[in-house]
Parts: C-alpha cells; sequence; structure tokens
C-alpha cells in the first residue's frame, strides 16, 4: 500500500520479558511476557492508537519504541534505522525525533524547575550534547517562547513553576516540551485521561491542530475507545500482550471481529439506549 | 422525585462547607440542596474540585476538623450535622456506608478481607468472630466473588482491583444501610471489570432497596446507572433534572458544554470537539456570584456579583405524557441556576 519512504515507524515482531523475583534462592526466576511478537507501521503524518485494558502491555510498547528499553526479540525501525543497533551518542541525537507525551502532568513535569528550563530539556539533552552544536540563552528563550505559543501559553509563563498551572495547562506544557525539537513522532500515553472533560477537548484539539500544522505522527496510547476513534487513523487491539486485531480505526469501531474488542466497546457506559 | 409526605430518608437542606486555608476560610460547597427516599437512584456529575465529593463526606460526617458545616443533613429524619463523633460512628456502616475510588488503600492491607467484613457486623450488630466469618462469606457470594470460600483468608494484594472493590462492596453493604454512597466506585477499574461492578452496584441497590449517591465524572455512566443527576460546578448545583430528561434538554450553559466536549464513538477522524473556554477555577478564584460566569457566554454584570437562583425547567415532553397518563404536572423535575437559559435556548 504504502512505500518504504512513506513509513515513519517499523516495529518488528517485538517480544518483552521481565524477570520476576525470585520465589527464593535456589528457585528459578520467573518471567512476565509483557509483550509478545507485535508487529505494526505508522506512516509519517498518521496517527496509531494503542488499545486494551491495564496490563495489556501497552505502555512497555510505547516505552519500547521510545528506545527507553531493549525488546528481547525484534526490531524497532525509525526512519528505517534500528534504534537498538545504535550507538549511545547518535541514540541521544536521533531521540530528538521522536519525543514523549506522559499521563500525569503532575508527576511529569519537575516541581523545582521553572517552565523555560522544562520545556527547553530536550534541547539540552539532545543537540547540546549529541552533536556539539550549542544553542545561546537567548536562542534558547526564543525557542521555548515559540514552542509555548503554539500550544497557547504566553511567553511570560516562562518564568513560572508546574504548581502555578491548572492540569490541562500542564499537559500543554508537556506537549511544548515534546515539539520543541520539531520532532516527526510523538508518543503520548494516555495524554489526556488525567484531565477533566472539559479540558480534555482543548488538549485533544491542541494535538490534531498540531498535527495538521507540522504533519506530525502519533502513537497515541489510550483506554478510552471514544478517544482513539477521533486521534487516530488505525488501531491496533492489545490483549495479554499480544495483538488480538489491527486495522482502520473505521473498521475497528464499526464491525470489531475479535471477540476482546466487541467486549471493550459494549462495556463503554451510555451506548446502550 | 416523587412528592410524599413520608419522611425523606435523606434530606440535605442548604449545605454549606467552608474550608480553613492558608487563602483564609473559603466556601467550598456553596448551598447544595437535594431529599432522596429509598429505592432513588442520584448522581452527581462534576469536574474535580466541584464538591461532589465533599458533599459525600459531609453526609458521612467524615470531613476534616477544619471544615465547617452549616445547613442541615437529616438521615431519616434524624439531624446528623449536630450529632456527636460516637454517635455518627453508630451510623457509619451501620445506616450510611460509603464505597471509594481506589479499593486498594481503602481496605487494610494487614487483614484477610474476611475480618474486613466482619468488623462493621461485629461493631454494629454485635455478632460473635464465628457467626460474623460466617456472614462474611455469605456477602462475598452475594456480590459475586469467585471461589469466595477460598478467597475468605486472602489479603488485599492477592486480590485483583474489580475484587478488591467487590469486597468493598460487601463491607458496605454487612449491615444493610439505608443509603449507599459511591464515590467514582469504578474509575480505577478497565472498562469490562467497570461494567460488572456497576451491574452489581445496580442489583444490589435493587434487592435491598436502598438509596444509592452514586459521585462520577461520567456521563455515560449516569445514563446507566440513576434516575435523576445533579450537575455541579464550583460548589453549588448549577442544574438538576431526571436523567431522561437532561439527556434530551440541557438548561445551563455548562451542562451543555460538558455534553458538547466528549468525545463519543462514531466522530469522524479530526472532527474538533466543542470546548468550554478556559480552565476549571481555583476554588481562591470564585467569584461571589456563580462559579462558571469566566468561561460562560451568556455571562450578565449580576452573575458574578450574586448566585443565580434556582429556576424551575418545564418539560413540555414529559407535561404531555403526564398529561396523556391522567397524573398532575410534577412540577420539581428539572432545575437550572442560572437566568439566561431560556434565552440561550432560543439561541441554540
Amino acid at each position: 500500500m504504502n512505500g518504504p519512504s512513506e513509513v515513519l515507524l517499523d516495529v518488528q515482531h517485538v517480544s518483552q520479558q521481565y524477570a520476576l523475583p525470585k520465589p527464593s534462592v535456589f528457585a528459578k526466576a520467573g518471567h512476565i511476557q509483557a509483550v509478545k511478537d507485535v508487529s505494526f507501521q505508522l506512516t509519517i503524518g498518521k496517527s496509531l492508537g494503542i488499545v486494551g485494558e491495564s496490563g495489556s502491555g501497552k505502555s512497555t510498547l510505547a516505552r519500547l519504541v521510545m528506545a527507553l528499553e531493549k525488546p528481547t526479540q525484534g526490531k524497532v525501525l525509525f526512519k528505517g534505522k534500528d534504534l537498538n543497533a545504535l550507538p549511545q551518542d547518535q541514540l541521544r541525537h536521533a531521540r530528538s525525533d521522536f519525543q514523549m507525551v506522559f499521563q500525569d502532568p503532575y508527576g511529569s513535569l519537575d516541581p523545582r524547575q521553572k517552565v523555560l528550563r522544562i520545556v527547553t530539556e530536550p534541547l539540552h539533552s539532545t543537540l547540546n550534547s549529541g552533536s556539539g552544536q550549542s544553542l545561546s540563552a537567548q536562542d534558547l528563550k526564543d525557542r521555548a517562547t515559540q514552542a509555548l505559543a503554539e500550544v497557547g501559553l504566553r511567553a511570560s509563563d516562562l518564568g513560572k513553576y508546574p504548581h502555578e498551572f491548572s492540569g490541562g495547562q500542564r499537559q500543554r506544557i508537556a506537549i511544548a516540551r515534546a515539539l520543541i525539537t520539531r520532532p516527526s513522532l510523538i508518543v503520548a500515553d494516555e495524554p489526556v485521561s488525567a484531565l477533566d472533560v472539559s479540558v480534555q477537548a482543548q488538549v485533544l484539539n491542541l494535538m490534531m491542530d498540531l498535527q495538521d500544522r507540522f504533519g506530525l505522527s502519533y502513537l497515541f496510547v489510550s483506554h478510552d475507545l471514544a478517544v482513539v476513534n477521533l486521534m487516530c487513523d488505525d488501531v491496533i487491539v492489545l490483549q495479554h500482550g499480544q495483538v488480538v486485531e489491527a486495522g482502520s480505526a473505521d473498521d475497528i469501531f464499526q464491525r470489531p471481529q475479535h471477540s476482546y474488542t466487541q467486549a471493550l466497546l459494549s462495556a463503554i457506559p451510555g451506548l446502550s439506549h | 422525585m416523587k412528592p410524599s409526605n413520608a419522611t425523606p430518608l435523606l434530606s440535605v437542606r442548604n449545605l454549606r462547607v467552608a474550608l480553613q486555608t492558608s487563602h483564609g476560610q473559603l466556601e467550598a460547597l456553596r448551598g447544595v440542596d437535594f431529599e432522596m427516599q429509598r429505592g432513588d437512584t442520584l448522581g452527581l456529575i462534576g469536574e474535580s474540585g466541584c464538591g461532589k465529593s465533599l458533599t459525600a463526606l459531609a453526609i458521612m460526617g467524615l470531613l476534616p476538623d477544619r471544615a465547617k458545616v452549616s445547613g442541615s443533613i437529616a438521615l431519616n429524619g434524624t439531624e446528623l450535622t449536630q450529632m456527636s463523633d460516637a454517635a455518627l460512628c453508630n451510623l457509619r456502616g451501620a445506616r450510611m456506608a460509603m464505597i471509594f475510588q481506589e479499593p486498594m488503600t481503602a481496605l487494610n492491607p494487614l487483614h484477610p478481607i474476611w475480618k474486613q467484613i466482619a468488623e462493621p457486623l461485629q461493631l454494629h450488630q454485635g455478632m460473635d468472630l464465628s457467626s460474623a466469618k460466617a456472614r462474611a462469606l455469605e456477602l462475598l457470594e452475594r456480590v459475586q466473588l469467585p471461589r469466595a470460600r477460598e478467597r475468605l483468608d486472602n489479603y488485599p494484594h492477592q486480590l485483583s482491583g474489580g475484587q478488591r472493590q467487590r469486597v468493598m462492596i460487601s463491607i458496605a453493604l454487612a449491615c444493610q444501610p439505608d443509603i449507599l454512597i459511591a464515590d467514582e466506585p469504578t474509575t480505577a477499574l478497565d472498562v469490562t471489570v467497570q461494567k460488572e461492578v456497576l451491574a452489581l452496584i445496580r442489583q444490589l441497590v435493587a434487592e435491598d432497596g436502598m438509596g444509592l449517591l452514586l459521585i462520577s465524572h461520567d456521563l455515560g455512566l449516569m445514563r446507566d446507572q440513576v434516575e435523576r443527576v445533579m450537575v455541579m460546578y464550583g460548589g453549588a448545583v448549577v442544574e438538576s433534572a431526571s436523567t431522561q430528561e437532561l439527556f434530551g434538554m440541557r438548561a445551563h450553559p455548562y451542562t451543555q458544554g460538558l455534553f458538547a466536549a466528549r468525545p463519543r464513538l462514531g466522530l469522524k477522524r479530526g472532527t474538533r470537539l466543542q470546548t468550554i473556554a478556559g480552565n476549571v477555577p481555583e476554588i481562591f478564584n470564585w467569584p461571589q456570584g456563580c462559579a462558571f460566569a469566566e468561561r460562560c457566554a451568556f455571562v450578565k454584570d449580576s452573575c458574578r456579583q450574586v448566585m443565580p437562583q434556582l429556576e424551575s425547567v418545564p418539560d413540555t415532553a414529559h407535561d404531555i405524557d403526564a398529561k396523556d397518563a391522567g397524573q398532575p404536572r410534577r412540577v420539581d423535575e428539572h432545575w437550572v441556576r442560572c437566568p439566561a437559559w431560556q434565552k440561550m435556548e432560543a439561541s441554540v
């Protein structure tokens, strides 16, 4: 369907095992299979939703894509490069092209840092150290101001601390931090589930606007099927670490084939009327 | 609510809660009124900080000492706000019970679950340990905990989230209370488990004929679970109606915004959601009047200065139904705390 040049992210047969604590000194350590033989592709400018219940491996998959963990088997190819085969300094540099937004806007921003430092953090850690190129204080400030403006915050917010913002504004700061390196991919792990309904709509609209403007791709992890339906072109449904159903969002939500997908859909409250 | 001359099961009148904070004394609940009879199911919906949990805690008498309660809360005609702690203890768990959001923190990790179910039975009904244990098993079977007999001696960490919430429900129901307050009982659970737990609560409430006060931020959930909904914003009830009516017609601009902002299945990919401008105000920034004023498209100066009165919203469809059935018109069905609701309806 798509030429290989259009594929941004190519996840090939990844599995991830974690060792369980040994029940005793002499016993063999058990393993838990968090993700098992998962494959998917994400095209440039498109969004892919990962749905499933707690423990289904959604967040593990997000961490694997972000190269925060090495898979026990399989490969994660980003723009054709195997992230886990890259040397540390090159990986660090490559990270500017894929960023993450977390669920909890209270836990994901350092309470002791001002917004300027928080938002420019990816520039410090990827550009300055990776390529040897460094940015002046004024450059950093300009980039941060621009990133804040893109998410609807003001330059005067740069000098504030996270506690001075509401949950929705904090999630905007987290998105500005992800945007500042102009990434091709943003991995968003339950980005709106901690927000109130009236604020959630603002953040979802913002994410869609940013996608239209910058041609971003989202890997969107969520348990909320209505949100995934709105945000994503394609969906994979995970159960016990395995993909039980994959396809276009329309197919999955209109014509679910797997019994687990059907169960997830029928469990949404308020639909039986 | 059915008009009735009998003493209501629960009557809350002009309930206000003031909190002593570093910002001075703040009024966190600003006059909540409602009444419930046995068998009524009432939902409290609203966003974080709107006062829904505070209302529940005030009824249960579980507010911190620094909270000042005024107004009236009466359970079966008995005033609770003036009651001593000891007297309240006799009611809590016996006549009124509460289920919390997070079953892991609500259960004691150091005691097997049967002991935790037996505690209210020993305390309120004077049961001895062995009959309390036998009753605990019956209760666990009633909440459909699989393999209940084997699990009596389990500790909370050995159970899944859904199983723990079943244990919480069995504790709440142990003494057959008159009223059950459930504060976001399934928010921490996966959707498929949520569905089972909600069905269980619905079934048990109907079987025992108790009153259910359900707190949630999930509109869809309310639709399935309760007959009547109160929408809260900024410490006040802004709209109150039967669930059916509310899903048909919203009168308050906040309720309208809340319904419109929900992502719903079947929306076309990329559809922009309607939003409510601004953020939920912090409690120390609440205006004298309507807390929604800053975000409202229909705001007038008077809205900021005084809390708008509750106004009755006649529901035409319902009136016709009532007339057809030869019933008198029910006047207390739909209330809204907004002076502009009629204009708004015309503009929508």
